[in-house]
């Protein structure tokens, strides 16, 4: 154990930020780092504070049938001096207007490049034409390394809980590898690829987006989540997880999104399982669900193989935390990718290898539109959600909702149902659907929708309301 | 506590006096309900399996008996259909005329339309046949009165409540809607107010299942006021159950066509696919392999008659529906019929041998298997219809998985509506396989753990491991 003398310690603290960035011993051994109060949290507090901004969001949120504007604050961070912003998805990712408060106070608008709602990030960008005519000033933040983040360290989360912006709260890393089930953010399926770091540091509402960062002032995580019933429970994404995401969403060849691949496994622990087929505790992965047509699918995998290796990488699930790292490795192969699996398939005395081509890796649902001329919200179909429900592959368009009072609740259009032709044209998409709703628009008349419901499919008048 | 008991039985006797007080009776009431409660019982069970126990009880009608017992009409909702015959325990009869002795029963079995069950002692007793008489019909503003025996709490007494017809309703059956008769309990007889004749008997379903909803569950029929609910099968409904009543268990099942999605024609939809006729279904989804399949209905045709007749008059597209099942009910399983349908713009008519209706999970023997702790049954048509997955899906249902057993712990338990398809290394393909697993692991006082994969309700299968040792 490697203690530093006390005339030592006097000196780092005088040497102040070069003695405390370049403490070879920051991360390795926290005793490196001073222990009297308030410094080295006011150090990184200076590196950090003016580099965090609030999000003042507008965005859509569709009921029965119509979009109303909504209002909600977020925080994020700048990370580089083209003013590039990082927030989380459920913050930005659905903007139509971004407002930014700099730590200047001074405001700014800033437009959505990208977002990713599987690892819950956004990337937005300060207007900076307006930045340069205004002559605004802003400090980015640096990026840490997650990957060091160690139990018990020190951290800090900045953001505006409630809308109290630039707000600092203080804790410690209370895990770094806290796991949960998938879910999602309001049906945009989250947490597939990622564990969290969970800190004490208090986190509210209004912190999402904003940074959580080690007493250097390097972002280590992206406040995310909280548990509302218990006291303290933030969760934040790794940074190292957001890196990749940012590189991707800057890359205005990939159109603010991130491509994975997809081969339609749900994998589960082999923990419990070893004795009952003999296979060692530290290999494979159990497959307990292969979803009906996906790649798996047509490949063979049934529920019950093990994956032993992923084109010759080993791949290890005994615990739930060991679950995302390779739902990553798989999904971080480039679309239309050949993998080989290595499968153990239980009563078969050798593993064997199957091939797979990986499909892009669909959300369930798309982006919620209005075709106001009915009174209708719509989504584009995914394939994804047809597996998700177990409805054999067709065309349409989603309905999402009727406004009371339009054509569309009239002919009893509603919510899930899947519109299939208009006045007998297919749809396909609600570019379609648009199109159609505009010529009707102009020529207003009794047309027949024919509609999947269900199991059915069934037929319904849109007709002028008078 | 049982002076309290009392005390609000008699409030409810009161309350229901003040409500006959408007009506003016020809009809000797007292008298009627002194002969009429001679034949009205008490019928109670317990519902138990290895995790719950709950007591019901209800009121039947004793319709007829002889030498080897009395059979009992008893509401179809009393005993659910999906209740599983092995947790119904201790059912019995209580009757009037022995002071409320208790009597061992067992279920006969249901009318098609399961509105109704037979329940029959399991030896003879001393009680009155009920006698309808020649059962009256029902109208507008008539003034009627039912008659009830109290349960358990309330002493098995007797009570009454008076009432007006505010409504006939044409439905899934003729129910007429009554102001509150003020009655809990179904299976009342009901008496026209002046000539003392029996008009109908009512029936707990009424109110939620029969008058609000359709067969899907789906759409609403809105009624007015909550009094809506209440009401009585009237004379032509339940005529048919004092004939040719069942003294010996039997077995019905529904007639089935084996469509779903059927909606109702709307105004609209007749404008454009012009049709003269006011009402008619279409055809949301036919079911691969079922009767209406097999006969050659499409989705999008619409029904228009059955057998040459148009089925209903209503202008309202839910009751349509209810209608066209109304007619199909008044056929069995292997009937014929012909169904004339519009499909595009052609007419024709199909015919279509008429199925029974897929058995329902009540119907399948569940068995406990005490060292895993679950009770399984058969597959129904409606497990694997439900999940969306293939017919031909092999394995058994979990209907029951016991607190605290090794089933219900660790981090993969099983749960109820889990379909079993593989338990260790054997598929499953039928409870007899599975139990044969069960006797397996039963006789292996060893083994420490078992393996069963399984298809949960949302269609993805898991890997659940149980510890035998917990």
């Amino acid at each position: 154990m490697k203690l530093i003398p006390a005339p030592a310690k006097l000196a780092l603290v005088l040497s102040g930020i070069v003695t405390l960035a370049g403490c070879s011993l920051g991360h390795e051994d926290p005793k490196c780092i001073d222990v009297r109060p308030s410094y080295p949290v006011r150090y990184a507090t200076d590196r950090i504070s003016p580099a965090v901004v609030r999000l003042d969001i507008v965005s859509e949120n569709f009921q029965q049938g119509q979009a109303r504007s909504e209002r909600s604050i977020g925080s994020g961070v700048i990370i580089d001096d083209q003013g590039h912003v990082l927030t989380n998805f459920h913050v930005a990712g659905r903007a139509k207007r971004i407002d930014i408060t700099l730590s200047s106070l001074e405001h700014v608008r800033a437009n959505l490049l990208g977002s990713d709602h599987w690892t819950d990030l956004a990337l937005v960008q300060l207007d900076m034409d307006e930045v340069h005519r205004r002559h605004l000033t802003f400090s980015h933040a640096d990026l840490g390394d997650s990957s060091k983040v160690m139990l018990a360290q020190p951290v800090m989360a900045v953001g505006t809980p409630y809308g109290l912006s630039r707000t600092v709260t203080a804790g410690i890393v209370s895990n770094t590898d806290r796991t949960f089930d998938e879910s999602d953010i309001d049906g945009y399926e989250t947490g597939w690829f990622n564990n969290w770091i969970q800190t004490d540091a208090a986190i509210n509402p209004g912190n999402s987006g904003g940074p959580l960062v080690d007493l250097r002032g390097d972002v280590v995580g992206i406040n995310t989540r909280g548990m509302t019933t218990g006291n303290n429970l933030g969760f934040a994404i790794p940074i190292d997880v957001a890196k990749d995401v940012i590189r991707v969403l800057m890359n205005p060849a990939n159109h603010g999104k991130v491509a994975r691949s997809y081969i339609g496994v749900q994998l589960q622990p082999l923990q419990d399982f070893e004795k009952f087929y003999d296979i060692a505790i530290d290999k494979g992965v159990l497959v307990a669900s292969v979803e009906n047509d996906s790649p798996a699918a047509i490949a063979g995998i049934k529920a019950e193989d093990i994956v032993l290796a992923i084109d010759g990488v080993p791949v290890n699930v005994r615990f739930p935390e060991q679950l995302a790292p390779v739902r990553r490795m798989i999904s971080d192969y480039p679309i239309g990718s050949d993998l080989t699996l290595t499968v153990q398939r239980p009563g078969k005395p050798e593993p064997m290898t199957v091939k797979i081509k990986t499909e892009k890796l669909e959300s369930v649902i798309t982006e919620e539109q209005a075709i106001s001329a009915w009174g209708l919200s719509v989504r584009d179909l995914t394939r994804a959600y047809l597996r998700d429900n177990r409805i054999p592959y067709t065309h349409g368009v989603l309905v999402t909702g009727s406004r009371p009072g339009s054509p569309a609740q009239a002919a009893e259009i509603d919510r899930d149902d899947i519109i299939l032709k208009v006045d007998g044209k297919p749809v396909t998409s609600v570019e379609d659907l648009q199109a159609a709703a505009e010529a009707w628009s102009k020529n207003p008349r009794p047309i027949g929708i024919d509609i999947r419901r269900g199991r059915g499919q069934i037929f319904q008048v849109l007709k002028p309301r008078d | 506590m049982q002076l309290k008991t009392i005390s609000s039985a008699a409030a409810m006797l009161l309350c229901l006096a003040c409500a006959a007080s408007s009506l003016r009776a020809d009809a000797d009431i007292t008298a009627v309900a002194n002969e009429v409660t001679k034949s009205l019982v008490a019928v109670e069970y317990t519902a138990r399996n290895e995790n719950n126990s709950r007591e019901e009880s209800g009121q039947g009608i004793l319709i007829h008996k002889d030498s080897s017992g009395a059979v009992i009409l008893v509401s179809g909702s009393f005993i659910s259909e999906n209740m599983p015959k092995e947790w119904i325990k201790d059912l019995k009869v209580r009757l009037p005329l022995k002071n409320f002795t208790s009597v061992d029963a067992k279920l006969l079995g249901r009318t098609q339309d399961r509105l109704f069950a037979f329940l029959k002692t399991e030896k003879p007793v001393e009680a009155p046949v009920f006698n309808p008489g020649d059962l009256a019909p029902s109208s507008l503003g008539e003034e009627v009165f039912a008659i009830a025996i109290l349960g358990k709490s309330g002493g098995y007494q007797t009570y009454t409540g008076a009432t007006r017809v505010k409504a006939i309703l044409d439905l899934t059956h003729v129910m007429v809607n009554t102001q509150a008769f003020g009655l809990t309990r179904g299976t009342s007889p009901v008496f026209d107010l002046q000539s003392g004749k029996c008009v109908g008997i009512t029936l707990p379903a009424l109110g939620e299942n029969m008058v609000l909803r359709d067969s899907s569950g789906f759409r609403r029929i809105e009624l007015v006021d909550d009094d809506q609910g209440n009401g009585y099968l009237p004379a032509e409904e339940v005529a048919p159950l004092f004939k040719n009543i069942p003294t010996a268990p039997f077995e019905t099942h529904r007639p089935w066509l084996g469509l779903d999605e059927i909606t109702g024609i709307s105004e609209d939809i007749r404008t454009v696919k012009k049709i003269d006729q006011i009402s008619g279904v279409m055809v949301g989804a036919v079911i691969a392999g079922e009767a209406a399949d097999k006969a050659g209905l499409a989705p999008q045709d619409i029904i228009l008659t059955v057998d040459g007749k148009p089925f209903s008059t209503s202008p309202v597209p839910e009751i349509m529906v209810m209608h066209f099942q109304r007619a199909l009910e008044k056929h069995k399983a292997g009937d014929t019929l012909t169904l004339g349908i519009l499909r595009g713009d052609k007419k024709m008519d199909l015919p279509v041998t008429l199925a029974a209706a897929p058995k329902t999970s009540g119907e399948m023997p569940h068995v406990y298997s005490a060292k895993v702790g679950v009770t399984t049954r058969d597959l129904v048509f409606a497990d694997a219809y439900a999940r969306r997955l293939p017919q031909d899906t092999k394995g058994v249902m979990i209907a029951l998985v016991k607190n605290g057993a090794p089933s219900s712990l660790g981090s993969t338990p099983l749960k109820v509506g889990d379909l079993v398809t593989k338990v260790n290394d054997d598929a499953v393909d039928n409870q007899q396989q599975f139990l044969a697993e069960m006797k397996k692991i039963e006789d292996a006082p060893d083994m420490k753990e078992a393996v069963f994969v399984v298809i949960h309700p949302d269609g993805n299968t898991q890997v659940c491991h149980i510890d035998l040792t917990k």
